[in-house]
């Protein structure tokens, strides 16, 4: 509406001028008189230098309004740039590429590692400027494949440190890469994919670091552990002489400190790994009842000390894909738990079914092989029952009665179950027992593919 | 006494290999020791031992690369082995011995004694 309304205004003016410079010449020339000339030159003296003016005005409007459009693709080229510096200051490589595999876009971060100047790099296929590839297998660019899941379908995918990647810059040089893709989408259509990664070479020396220490605390913590385990042997056994009776009994102390002392490195380690999400499962045909009698064999000089009353009753078990390390470690675990939270006498049993049970929410009952491990201890008190999978939680009744225990024994034990696709239950009362019950699907556990296993 | 079988330990700790040696040789057992997988791998060849206790971790040569060199032979094809372990060792074992039975006895969880059995139970006595 302004510039529509300036316009007129313009155009009232210049018809304004025009009049009076027309009468001018017209008075002039009409009374032919040396005055009236005069007053007529005069008056067109007047007009031309208001039509001077006028233009002069109009000139200078026009320059203005121009300068007001070249201000506006200003502030826009402005806007742009300050994108563009945003872009570049990110940490991480940006890319969009069209749905063709194509670069449309990247930002300053991505050339600096790939080593490409972006001029280069647009319109280009992705698998060539950014090739990746699992470690160990450098001869596999995968990058069209992996970024098909973001351009075939509505997705996300994101590549982290444990599943180490790799890429390839153009001179030749390859770093650790993490790496987020997701769709594009243009109202309902997908019309490429947007790709963020970074170098993680950092993130990788600290893990190195990490496992450099966890295998130091492992080799470098069990030697010694061992040294002691076999000399208080010897001695005890008196290899090395006769030993008094008291001389027996500090021996004894040592060989348990030493005992408790080996089992809470284990399951530190154990926890370690659990918590970086590094621990592998890979099962293998097993007979689940071959399995827990060897855990049983190991426990078997505990349930003497305890005088347990073992009773086992195993169902016809099909041979079944389970992870045999892992499975060892959840019998051994629940298993003590049941010999050291028992008074003497107590009675363990260990039930092997295989039988239809209906799941949680499912409509049919699936065949599950279901293992149940019940004492008649001192169980968990009602109001601290939904803490016992906590990490280094222990119940309140047993830890003046049994001191040496590290409260991380069901918290490895429910992570190993549920990480393997499997159940873990329990009931129990205060002073009558308590009762865990374990299931996993017929498939066996499930397989997940890490860098560690755990051991027991 | 010249029945007496012979068991090389192979084993970096000092206070370990000793405390096996004493044992066994206690037990009836003629015993030979190696600090490394090279030196082991040499007594070995040369003293055709019935049995060997091979430890994992070690410098110079370790367990496993010792016991692939050791598969070559002829003669070490077949010679019985036991493998000791620290329990993270465990992975390492899985994964260069495909195929292939060994017993292993975890150090930290098992008395002497319990070697012994072991190491008996081997020899089939």
């Amino acid at each position: 509406m302004s510039h529509i309304s300036s316009i007129r205004a313009r155009l009232i003016l210049l018809l304004v001028l025009a009049l009076i410079f027309l009468s001018g010449i017209g008075f002039g020339s009409m009374a032919q008189s040396n005055a009236l000339i005069g007053a007529g030159l005069f008056l067109i003296g007047i007009g031309g230098f208001a039509i001077i003016m006028a233009a002069s005005y109009l000139i200078i409007k026009q320059v203005q309004s121009l300068n007001k459009i070249s201000a506006n693709a200003h502030a826009a080229e402005l806007e742009r740039d300050r994108l563009q510096v945003i872009l570049s200051c990110m940490g991480e490589g940006l890319i969009a590429i069209d749905a063709d595999y194509r670069v449309i876009m990247c930002n300053d971060r991505t050339s600096a590692f790939l080593r490409t100047p972006p001029i280069e790099t647009i319109g280009k296929e992705i698998q060539e400027v950014f090739p990746i590839f699992r470690a160990g297998e450098p001869g596999r660019i995968c990058t069209k494949k992996i970024l098909a899941q973001t351009i075939q379908d509505i997705n996300i995918i994101t590549i982290k440190l444990a599943d180490k990647f790799l890429c390839k810059n153009s001179i030749g040089q390859t770093f650790p890469v993490a790496i987020v893709a997701e769709t594009l989408l243009k109202d309902t259509d997908i019309i490429g994919s947007v790709i963020l990664f970074r170098d993680i070479s950092e993130e990788k020396e600290v893990d190195q670091a990490k496992d450099e220490f966890v295998s130091l605390a492992s080799h470098q913590l069990r030697t010694p552990l061992s040294t002691i385990n076999w000399y208080t042997e010897m001695i005890l056994e008196g290899d090395a002489g006769h030993i008094s009776k008291k001389q027996k009994s500090f021996l004894h102390e040592i060989n348990t400190a030493n005992k408790r002392m080996t089992t809470l490195v284990s399951s530190l380690l154990n926890v370690s790994r659990i918590e970086l999400g590094t621990f592998a499962i890979d099962p293998k045909p097993t007979d689940v009842i071959v399995l827990i009698r060897e855990v049983l064999g190991m426990l078997k000089p505990e349930m003497d000390k305890h005088e347990i009353k073992l009773q086992e009753q195993y169902g016809e078990i099909p041979i079944m894909d389970v992870d045999p390390q892992l499975m060892q470690i959840v019998f051994q675990n629940l298993i003590s738990n049941a010999i050291k939270y028992s008074p003497k006498g107590s009675v363990v049993g260990i039930e092997i079914s295989y039988k239809k049970q209906l799941k949680n929410g499912a409509k049919r009952a699936q065949k599950q092989l279901v293992i149940r491990i019940r004492d008649t201890g001192y169980g968990i008190p009602k109001n601290q029952q939904s803490k016992i999978f906590t990490k280094l939680f222990r119940a309140d009744n047993i830890k003046s009665k049994i001191t040496d225990g590290n409260g991380l024994g069901l918290y490895i034990v429910k992570s190993i179950i549920s990480h393997s696709g499997g159940t873990i239950s329990f009931e129990s009362e205060e002073n009558k027992g308590t009762s865990f019950c374990i299931t996993l699907p017929v498939s066996g556990m499930r397989q997940k593919i890490g860098a560690k296993k755990l051991g027991g | 006494m010249e029945n007496k079988k012979t068991i090389l330990i192979i084993e970096d700790e000092r206070s370990l290999r000793e405390a096996l040696r004493d044992k066994l040789t206690r037990e009836g057992f003629s015993t030979l020791e190696a600090k490394n997988g090279e030196e082991g791998l040499d007594v070995a060849l040369r003293e055709h031992p019935e049995l060997i206790l091979l430890d994992i971790v070690m410098p110079v040569m370790d367990g496993m690369t010792m016991l692939k060199q050791l598969r070559e032979n002829a003669w070490g094809k077949n010679v019985k082995i036991i493998i000791l372990t620290n329990l993270s060792d465990i992975e390492k074992i899985a994964d260069s011995v495909k195929n292939e039975v060994y017993d292993y006895l975890v150090k930290t969880d098992w008395k002497l004694e319990d070697v012994v059995t072991k190491v008996r139970e081997r020899l089939g006595e």
